[in-house]
C-alpha cells in the first residue's frame, strides 16, 4: 500500500504503547526497547509498499518487532557470553523497579525467550494462538500448552 | 483459554497499563522522523549494515505477515511482474549494455515513484552471513592428496570443498581472529600450540572465509570491503591468494575483486568458484556501463556474460566467477544473474542458483537456474521451477543428472523430481499436512526427511524411477532431527531436538542413529538427550558439526543454562551413544564455534581462543589465545 508519515503515524498511533509494553516485557531495559520500535517503525515505514491491506498493518508491526526483539537478545547473549565471566541473567535489568508494572515486568523474569513472546503477544496484541502461532512460525496447539505452562509460572510470581 | 488463564493475562495486562512510553516514540515524534526519512532517497554508506539487518526482517515479514484473522485480500495479489520469473524456462543472456540500462532505469524508476527505497533483498541474515549451500554427499572428507589423520569442514557435496573459518592442513591450523582482518597460522604440536605466522589485511577488510589447497600450498581469503564513493558507496568482494610453502611468511600471489557482498564459494579440482551479490545503488548513467553492471578487477561484465529473466525490470545481480589457483591473479570466466536474491546448491558438474518468491496466502514458487562448471568453465544450462520453498541446502540434490527436491508449500510438503532440462518428472505431493520439512539426506536413489508437528516422521522414498517417485517408509518418534548425516554403512546420524509427544515442547538436544538397512524398515536404534542444552547451531550452520564416521567421532557445540559446551560423542555397537567430553568453550566470536581433530588430539575453537584436548582421556592438553 502506499502510505505517508501521516498516514503512518496515524495507524501506529493506535498501537504503540502496547508495541513498546511488548518488547519492555521482552528486552527488559528501556533503552533497547526504545530502539527496537524504532528500529522496527523505519524498517516498516521504508518498506510500506509491501504491506497490502491496512488490516494487516497491527500483525506486521509485531512481526517486525519480533523479530528485531530476537535479534538484540541473541547479540545480548554473544555480549554475556564474555570469556572468563558469565554474569547473571537480570543484570541486563538496569533501572530500579518500582510499582505494579515492575511487578508484571518481574513476572516476565521467569519465562523463556519464546514464552515472553507468547504472552508478550497474548496480552498486548490481543492474538490468539492461531495468530500466534502464524507470527512464530509455530504450532496453535504448541502455542496454547506453552501459554498454559507460562501463565502458570507468572502466576505464582503474581501471587 | 480458561477463565484462570484469561484472568492472569488481565491481571498482567492491567499492571503494564502503567508503563510509560517514551517521549521519543509518541506518533508526534515519529511521524517527524519519518518525514526527515522521506527526503532520503539514497541511503549513505554508514546505514548499510542497518539496512541489510532490516532487510532480514522484511524479508520475514513478508512470508508472514498476512495474518490469516485479517482474512480480506486486496486486489493487489502478489502476482507482480517479477513473479513472473518462474514462468521462463530458458536462460536468457543480455544481447546489450543498452537492454541492461532499460532494465535497471525501470527498476528505480518504479522505486522513485513509490518515494520511499526498497530493500529487496531476499536474502536471510544466514544465507549472508554463514554462506549457505548446496550439495549432497556424506562423510567427512580427507579433501587432498596427503589424507592425513585429521577432519575438514564439513561440507554439503563430497568432493567439492567449501570455505571455513577455520581450516587444518594436519600441521597447521589456519583461524580467522575475531577481529576479521587477521588470519592466524598456528602450529599444533598435539596441544603445544605455537603462532607461527599471519596474514593482516587493511583495517576495513572483512574476510568471510578462508581455504587451503594443500597440494599447491596455498591459502585463499575472501574478504569483504567497503568503498566510499562521491554517490554513496559500494561494497566488493575479494579473493586473495598467498603462497604459504613458508608459513612464517605467507606472500601474496593473486588478488582479485568483484562487485557486491560475498554469498558463497565452492572449491573443486584446482579452481574457486566465487559468488557476490551485486545491488546496484547509486544514479546510473546510459553511456556509462560501469554504473549499472557489476566490475570485475575494476572492469565491467562483458553483456554477453549477463543472464536476463524474463521480466521488466531489476536491480540486483548474483555475480559468479571462477579463479583458476594455479593462477591466481585473474579470472577464468564468469556469469551474472538478475535475481531478487537466492542461494546456492553445487553438485560435482553443475552449480544450481535458486530463489523463492512468495505468491500469495502462504504459497511460493521456487525458480531454479543451472549453470554447468567444469575447470573453471560456467556455461547455462536451464531453467525450471517447482513449488514451495525449500528448508535448506539438503533438501536439494543432484544425482545421475536428476534433481530431486523436498518442499514445503502452504501447510503440506512434496517430493520432485526433475530432468536434466528441470522439466518435473515425477511427485509425491500433499505430504505430512500441517508439518513442515525440518531436515533431508540423499543417498544414491533414496531420499530421507523429517518432518514434524509433535512426532518426528522420518520419511524414506524411492526415487529410483524418476516419473514415479514413491513413500516407502515411515517411522514416528517423538522430537525432531534438523541435521541428517550418514554415519558409516546403513546408519543414519540425527541431530535435533527432544520434544514431548503430546505438546511438542522441546525437551533438550537429541542424538538419534537410524538403522537404514532396510529403508522401507528404518529403526531407531539409539538415542541420546542432552537434557541441559536448548539449542545447537547445526541446525542452520553444518559447518559446525564434526561427524566422522572412520574415525568415530560426532562433536558439536550446544547451548545450556551456563553458556555454551563443546560436547564430543562416539557411537558404541552395544551401548550406542557415549559422550565424551563435555567442556565449557572460551572464546568469543559472531562466527560460531568449530571443533576439528588431527591425529589423537581434538581442537575447539571459538573467536581468538583455541583450546586443545586429548582424544585418549579427554584431558585439556593446551589453549592459546591469538
Amino acid at each position: 500500500m502506499k502510505c505517508d508519515a501521516k498516514t503512518f503515524a496515524r495507524m501506529y498511533e493506535e498501537i504503540y504503547a502496547d508495541l513498546y509494553r511488548y518488547a519492555l516485557c521482552i528486552l527488559r531495559n528501556q533503552h533497547e526497547a526504545e530502539d527496537a520500535v524504532s528500529e522496527a517503525v523505519i524498517s516498516a515505514y521504508e518498506n510500506i509498499q509491501k504491506l497490502r491491506a491496512q488490516t494487516a498493518f497491527k500483525s506486521w508491526m509485531y512481526t517486525i518487532l519480533t523479530n528485531i526483539c530476537k535479534k538484540r537478545l541473541k547479540k545480548a547473549a554473544k555480549e554475556l557470553h564474555n570469556v572468563w565471566e558469565i554474569p547473571e541473567k537480570n543484570e541486563l535489568c538496569e533501572e530500579p523497579d518500582y510499582g505494579r508494572d515492575a511487578e508484571v515486568r518481574k513476572a516476565f523474569f521467569v519465562l523463556s525467550e519464546e514464552e515472553q513472546m507468547i504472552i508478550g503477544m497474548s496480552v498486548f496484541g490481543g492474538y490468539n494462538s492461531a495468530e500466534i502461532g502464524k507470527i512464530l512460525g509455530m504450532n496453535p496447539n504448541t502455542v496454547r500448552s506453552r501459554r498454559s505452562r507460562a501463565l502458570q509460572k507468572m502466576k505464582c510470581v503474581l501471587s | 483459554m480458561n477463565k484462570n488463564e484469561q484472568n492472569v493475562i488481565d491481571q498482567i495486562r492491567k499492571g503494564a497499563e502503567e508503563i510509560e512510553v517514551p517521549d521519543r516514540l509518541k506518533p508526534d515524534q515519529i511521524r517527524e522522523l519519518l518525514e526527515n526519512r522521506k527526503q532520503k532517497k539514497r541511503f549513505p554508506i554508514s546505514r548499510i549494515g542497518v539496512l541489510a539487518a532490516a532487510c532480514v526482517v522484511v524479508v520475514s515479514g513478508i512470508l508472514l505477515w498476512t495474518d490469516q484473522r485479517m482474512g480480506q485480500k486486496n486486489g493487489d495479489t502478489g502476482q507482480n511482474a517479477d513473479s513472473q520469473i518462474s514462468a521462463s524456462k530458458e536462460l536468457a543472456m543480455a544481447e546489450s549494455y543498452d537492454q541492461i540500462y532499460q532494465y535497471v532505469k525501470s527498476y528505480q524508476d518504479s522505486m522513485m515513484t513509490r518515494e520511499a527505497v526498497t530493500y529487496d533483498l531476499g536474502i536471510t541474515e544466514e544465507a549472508s552471513l554463514d554462506s549457505s549451500v548446496s550439495a549432497n554427499g556424506f562423510g567427512m572428507k580427507q579433501e587432498y592428496g596427503n589424507s592425513g589423520d585429521y577432519s575438514q569442514t564439513n561440507v554439503r557435496q563430497e568432493g567439492v570443498d567449501e570455505g571455513d573459518i577455520v581450516k587444518t592442513d594436519g600441521i597447521y591450523l589456519y583461524v580467522v581472529e575475531e577481529n576479521g582482518y587477521v588470519v592466524d597460522i598456528v602450529s599444533v604440536n598435539g596441544g603445544n600450540m605455537e603462532k607461527c605466522g599471519s596474514v593482516t589485511l587493511e583495517k576495513e577488510c572483512t574476510i568471510r572465509e578462508i581455504y587451503l589447497d594443500t597440494e599447491r600450498k596455498r591459502m585463499v581469503l575472501i574478504s569483504e570491503q567497503d568503498y566510499m564513493t562521491a554517490d554513496g558507496g559500494t561494497v566488493e568482494t575479494e579473493a586473495l591468494t598467498y603462497d604459504i610453502a613458508d608459513v612464517a611468511e605467507p606472500k601474496e600471489i593473486g588478488r582479485m575483486s568483484q562487485s557486491g557482498n560475498y554469498n558463497t564459494s565452492r572449491m573443486a579440482n584446482g579452481y574457486l568458484y566465487l559468488f557476490s551479490t551485486y545491488y546496484v545503488n547509486s544514479p546510473i548513467v546510459r553511456e556509462d556501463p560501469s554504473t549499472y553492471v557489476p566490475l570485475i578487477n575494476e572492469k565491467e561484465m562483458e553483456r554477453s556474460d549477463i543472464c536476463l529473466p524474463q521480466v521488466s525490470q531489476g536491480c540486483m545481480y548474483e555475480v559468479i566467477t571462477s579463479i583458476d589457483i594455479a593462477n591466481p591473479d585473474e579470472i577464468c570466466d564468469s556469469t551474472a544473474i538478475f535475481s531478487q536474491g537466492g542461494q546456492t546448491y553445487v553438485s560435482n558438474q553443475n552449480i544450481y542458483y535458486y530463489e523463492t518468491q512468495w505468491e500469495d496466502s502462504d504459497r511460493y514458487t521456487t525458480t531454479v537456474r543451472k549453470f554447468a562448471y567444469q575447470d573453471g568453465k560456467l556455461e547455462g544450462k536451464a531453467q525450471g521451477s517447482f513449488a514451495g520453498y525449500l528448508n535448506d541446502t539438503f533438501s536439494i540434490d543432484e544425482y545421475q543428472g536428476k534433481l530431486r527436491v523436498v518442499t514445503t508449500d502452504g501447510d503440506t510438503n512434496a517430493v520432485y523430481v526433475m530432468n536434466e532440462s528441470l522439466e518435473i518428472t515425477g511427485a509425491i505431493e500433499d505430504l505430512a499436512k500441517d508439518e513442515r520439512v525440518y531436515s533431508a539426506r540423499f543417498i544414491g536413489d533414496t531420499g530421507y526427511f523429517v518432518t514434524f508437528r509433535e512426532t518426528d516422521p522420518l520419511f524414506s522414498v524411492d526415487l529410483s524411477d524418476p516419473e514415479n517417485p514413491r513413500i516407502i517408509g515411515e517411522l514416528k518418534i517423538p522430537g525432531f532431527s534438523e541435521y541428517l548425516h550418514f554415519y558409516g554403512e546403513d546408519r543414519l546420524l540425527g541431530i535435533g531436538m527432544a520434544a514431548d509427544e503430546n505438546t511438542g515442547a522441546t525437551e533438550g538436544v537429541k542424538l538419534t542413529m537410524f538403522d537404514i538397512s532396510d529403508r522401507t524398515d528404518v529403526k531407531e536404534e539409539a538415542t541420546y538427550v542432552i537434557e541441559d542444552a536448548y539449542g545447537t547451531d547445526v541446525a542452520y550452520d553444518y559447518k559446525a558439526v564434526l561427524a566422522d564416521p572412520q574415525k568415530n567421532l560426532i562433536g558439536f557445540a550446544a547451548y545450556g543454562i551456563r553458556g555454551e559446551d563443546y560436547y564430543l560423542f562416539t557411537y558404541e555397537e552395544e551401548t550406542g551413544f557415549v559422550c565424551r567430553l563435555q567442556e565449557e568453550i572460551n572464546g568469543n566470536s559472531s562466527g560460531g564455534t568449530r571443533g576439528l581433530y588431527i591425529g589423537d588430539t581434538l581442537y575447539v575453537i571459538r573467536g581468538n581462543v583455541i583450546e586443545a584436548y586429548d582424544l585418549a582421556n579427554s584431558k585439556k592438553s593446551g589453549d592459546i589465545i591469538l
